[in-house]
């Protein structure tokens, strides 16, 4: 079998590992990335993409996450796309534009994500969780150099998400004001189901668009309700985080591990980036507790960051998801929270009882190599694809 | 249309006048790179200025590289021209990064395109250039050489759309 990968020019986490069992498996590839400034239309990459296409006698295209254009030039080519995302939202505008070709293999890890793709008619769209390679993190041995460096009490690894809901907001009535004021309370009082977007109805959202307009009188600007929806999930996780590392960092040791310095972060330990495939792993096995707080637009799956930790033999401490509390038993395999406060007190709790901890952790790692590998989910994915 | 030409002046002492000689056929900026200046605070440089066309001279431009160790031009929105003034041996294991698809290659003519092509995988496009004198040792070679600058330009743009 040969596959033509394609790959988001910055590159992609899971690229390597998804390779190293093409290579198992025998499955010749070839890769091409590119960098794209509308992922929608780019007559160059069209042309580029397409005579790629056909240099070789390809049995499918794959790629890490959805790209529309790919999917174009596939179809055309009446060639297999199979697209495999961690990512979500998909950040793809107007995607149903492209999800419906006949093309298309997608695989989404989040199920309500997918039921609702599904839901439109979108059959080709489906749900598989994602994997880690439990084999290679296993490999990954500290120093007592870096276990100095690493070990911490709490370590949390990702941004704290830049929103933009106070722009938005300001545009907005009183009214309109009010009522997304009670929406975010409300929604961060919730983990495991998000009914935001739900309560974001057609109406409201053309109130908003009219007050933007008589703000702005001739603005061709229109607030998407996916756009809001994706900002109050990131407003509200951005306060999550901020509110339980701040808690957090007055008992105990918190490293924070982030591209960008958050200032209204207090007393934690700002470490910088930490590199997927070198640092992280190290981070999780050297840190008591692993923190995970998901971008709350993301329903039900579990988080390429769960995997991770799970997968390097890391203790889990993450917010309730549906699709955790499916395949593991939480206090045996991971812990979930299912608020700020009892976010706190299981962390307080769990500190204070190694062994406990230590059985977790590789109580979750074991479940979670039989449950994800990549064997497992690649299997199926080109299997479902029927090219396997 | 925004040009720049990324250059080592520091490695290859020729980079400074050629530049000189490319940017009057095609109009365009030169960045040293071989002038001292952090990498990241040039890699900002070049990413801020937005370019459409990025030209380097001998992968002038692989020595700025993500955690990853991937090129961090990839990540720069515009069409390239990466321009070999060598035999593609000459640049050891540069050419071995993953070019991303609006990055075309041009190895000096005399090179065996197909031989290239399946030796460094990860180019994905890969032209001949010249005749051309990177020296040049009198007025004519001076004249070959622009005359070759105009049908690389011609024959690039064509093939980069722009």
């Amino acid at each position: 079998m040969k596959l033509l990968i394609f790959e988001w020019a910055a590159g992609t986490f899971t690229y390597n590992d998804i390779t190293q069992w093409f290579l198992k498996k025998g499955i010749t590839y070839r890769t091409v990335s590119y960098q794209f400034e509308d992922k929608n239309e780019d007559e160059f990459f069209e042309n580029r993409f397409m005579k790629v296409l056909g240099d070789d006698d390809y049995d499918a295209v794959f790629s890490v996450n959805y790209f529309p254009l790919v999917a174009v030039c596939c179809n055309r080519c009446n060639i297999r796309y199979i697209s495999w995302s961690y990512d979500n939202p998909l950040d793809v505008a107007d995607i149903e534009k492209t999800l419906g070709l006949e093309c298309n293999h997608v695989f989404l890890f989040d199920r309500i994500q997918t039921e609702g793709y599904k839901k439109q008619g979108f059959t080709n769209v489906h749900h598989m969780p994602l994997a880690v390679n439990c084999e290679r993190l296993e490999s990954v041995k500290l120093t007592k150099q870096e276990q100095a460096l690493y070990t911490s009490d709490v370590s949390f690894v990702g941004k704290m998400y830049d929103s933009m809901f106070p722009q938005y907001r300001e545009l907005m009535d009183d009214h309109c004001k009010g009522y997304i004021d009670a929406l975010v309370a409300a929604q961060s009082k919730v983990f495991g189901y998000w009914f935001a977007e739900e309560m974001l109805t057609d109406d409201l959202m053309k109130r908003i668009n009219d007050h933007f307009k008589v703000l702005k009188p001739g603005t061709e600007f229109v607030l998407p309700r996916e756009a809001l929806a994706y900002a109050l999930a990131c407003q509200i996780t951005k306060t999550d985080r901020l509110i339980l590392l701040n808690l957090l960092a007055k008992r105990m040791k918190v490293n924070v591990y982030s591209w960008e310095k958050c200032e209204l972060l207090q007393n934690v330990n700002f470490m910088g980036s930490c590199d997927y495939y070198g640092q992280m792993t190290k981070v999780f096995k050297a840190s008591s507790i692993n923190l995970n707080i998901t971008l709350k637009i993301s329903q039900s799956g579990i988080p390429l960051r769960v995997m991770d930790i799970l997968g390097s033999g890391g203790f889990l401490l993450s917010n309730y998801q549906p699709e955790i509390a499916e395949n593991f038993i939480n206090g045996e395999d991971v812990v979930m929270y299912e608020s700020i406060e009892d976010a706190y007190e299981k962390a307080i709790y769990y500190i204070r009882h190694d062994d406990l901890r230590r059985q977790i952790a590789e109580s979750g790692h074991n479940r979670t190599k039989e449950l994800f590998s990549y064997d497992g989910q690649l299997g199926k994915i080109f299997e479902i694809s029927g090219i396997l | 249309m925004n040009i720049i030409y990324l250059i080592n002046s520091k490695e290859y002492n020729y980079h400074k006048s050629l530049a000189t000689d490319f940017s009057e056929v095609t109009g365009g900026s030169i960045i040293d790179m071989g002038d001292g200046t952090a990498l990241g605070v040039r890699y900002n440089e070049i990413a801020d200025a937005a370019p459409d066309v990025i030209i380097t001279f001998d992968l002038a431009g692989h020595a700025l590289r993500t955690g990853n160790d991937t090129l961090s031009l990839n990540n720069i929105y515009a069409r390239y021209a990466h321009i070999l003034f060598h035999k593609p041996d000459h640049y050891g294991r540069s050419l071995e990064a993953r070019q991303n698809l609006s990055m075309f290659t041009y190895i000096p003519n005399g090179n065996d395109e197909e031989t290239v092509k399946c030796r460094y995988t990860e180019i994905p496009n890969i032209k001949g250039f010249g005749p051309f004198s990177y020296k040049p040792a009198n007025d004519k070679e001076r004249d070959d050489n622009t005359e070759s600058i105009r049908r690389w330009w011609d024959d690039f743009r064509k093939e980069a759309m722009i």
